[in-house]
């Protein structure tokens, strides 16, 4: 019998809860998220990045700004246009890079071309993420959700450079989204500095490279461990999958060949990458 | 953290949130202060989420981060006379003024200091346990025992109702 603590108990259950509760937790839960990207990001580099968003809207003040000499001295990679996007639906960290030929010798034309193709490739991907996004948060709404409580879609376009030397660069152009699995985008340039052409598995490994390809996924699948070899599907033909093109780039004395989610198995494995050596 | 531990976090909130509303709102006495200390709390939670190494203890990992954002947002808005005696009461004591009623009594827990008033109010409202109660606010088990009887005693409260 504990009479008088049931009657405080109840005084504090009683406390009038504000119709606004709700929202303002939302809206909590919203900005933490935000903090913590952001805190993710709060290295030294990222800070430069964040200082350079605002200005790089043209590709000659981008490669003066940005003038960071990462493959040596022909050849830069630069950070072209870079911009984060926040709306209700989505918040989109893009980074879309170039490849800045101004000091290398001879017919650099081809630069102009891919930069061009990697800036519209990327900007429909993102585009498109946008578009999902918001069919997404559409379909949310009409089906009762609280649009308030709606944790908008990450959309993220980045690169990263694999590898450079005097007459290749490899690098890769990723978007990642995380409204679900299967959205990762990867577009893998492998490019001859000096013909702008972009490199194929058969460039690097010969007339046999499906077959070295082919050999060298599967040795490297038996040995996965078991947990992820039981995500594989059933039966897959990695020969067929490896002839119909796949993504690569180059390593120290190999190739790397990457497969996309879903093409080997269930999403859970998440991109996939074999070594493959350079005959 | 990985995201299904996010997701736990964002559902134990979102489930809890009027609770933690109460509990901000027994330290503020004001609904727009209260709201304050909810958000806030919030904002520090999923900021901070890598914090919580075990998803077995966030009812503790978190009322620790709402508790001292509460007692941060007392002491920030400089509101500080506590006592953790009541004050005695007016005219002829009688048998009656000396049993407190429920609302008096209710209010006499506003007078508690803050980390007394803690005690109380997790070991009374949110029925947690000596033990939790001293991981929340970080102190031996026996700094928050010796609150939880000056809290009682200040209140008159049978110490058996406490237990």
């Amino acid at each position: 019998m504990r009479p008088m603590l049931d009657k405080l108990r109840k005084l504090y259950q009683e406390t009038p809860i504000p119709a606004e509760l709700d929202q303002v937790v939302d809206r909590a839960v919203r900005k933490g998220r935000r903090r913590r990207r952001w805190s993710y990001l709060a290295t030294p580099l990222a800070a430069a990045a964040a200082f350079i968003l605002v200005l790089n809207t043209s590709a000659t003040f981008a490669f003066a700004l940005y003038d960071i000499p990462v493959l040596g001295d022909l050849c830069r990679m630069v950070t072209f246009r870079e911009y984060r996007e926040e709306t209700d639906t989505f918040v989109a960290d893009v980074r879309i890079p170039a490849v800045d030929v101004s000091d290398l010798p001879g017919d650099t034309s081809w630069a102009d071309e891919m930069n061009e193709t990697i800036t519209q490739t990327m900007e429909a991907e993102v585009q498109e993420s946008m578009d999902r996004a918001q069919e997404y948060f559409d379909a949310y709404v009409a089906t009762g959700g609280d649009p308030e409580a709606f944790i908008p879609t990450l959309i993220q376009v980045d690169y990263e450079v694999k590898h450079s030397d005097d007459s290749i660069l490899s690098f890769v152009v990723y978007k990642l989204d995380t409204i679900a699995n299967g959205y990762q985008r990867a577009y893998y340039y492998n490019v001859d500095l000096r013909t702008g052409e972009n490199l194929t598995l058969k460039d690097f490994l010969g007339e046999d490279w499906v077959d070295l390809v082919t050999d060298a996924v599967e040795r490297q699948l038996e040995e996965l461990p078991e947990e992820k070899r039981q995500m594989l599907f059933e039966g897959i033909d990695v020969r067929e999958v490896v002839s119909e093109g796949v993504g690569f780039y180059l390593g120290e004395d190999q190739v790397v060949v990457v497969f996309e989610e879903y093409t080997l198995g269930a999403g859970a494995l998440g991109m996939l990458e074999f070594s493959v050596p350079m005959p | 953290m990985s995201r299904p531990n996010e997701e736990l976090l964002l559902s134990y909130i979102k489930e809890h949130q009027e609770q933690f509303y109460r509990l901000a709102y027994s330290y503020a006495k004001n609904s727009e202060d209260a709201l304050d200390i909810v958000q806030d709390a919030v904002v520090k939670a999923i900021e901070k989420q890598h914090t919580l190494r075990d998803p077995g203890t966030i009812r503790t990992w978190f009322y620790r981060i709402l508790v001292n954002t509460s007692i941060d947002t007392l002491r920030r808005r400089g509101r500080v006379y506590y006592t953790d005696a009541l004050p005695e009461p007016e005219g002829e004591p009688s048998q009656e003024s000396r049993v407190l009623d429920e609302v008096a009594l209710y209010a006499a827990i506003d007078r508690l200091s803050p980390d007394v008033r803690t005690v109380i109010l997790l070991r009374f409202f949110e029925d947690m346990k000596i033990s939790e109660i001293a991981d929340v606010t970080r102190t031996p088990l026996s700094t928050a025992k010796n609150r939880l009887y000056r809290g009682l005693a200040a209140l008159r409260l049978d110490l058996e109702e406490g237990m």
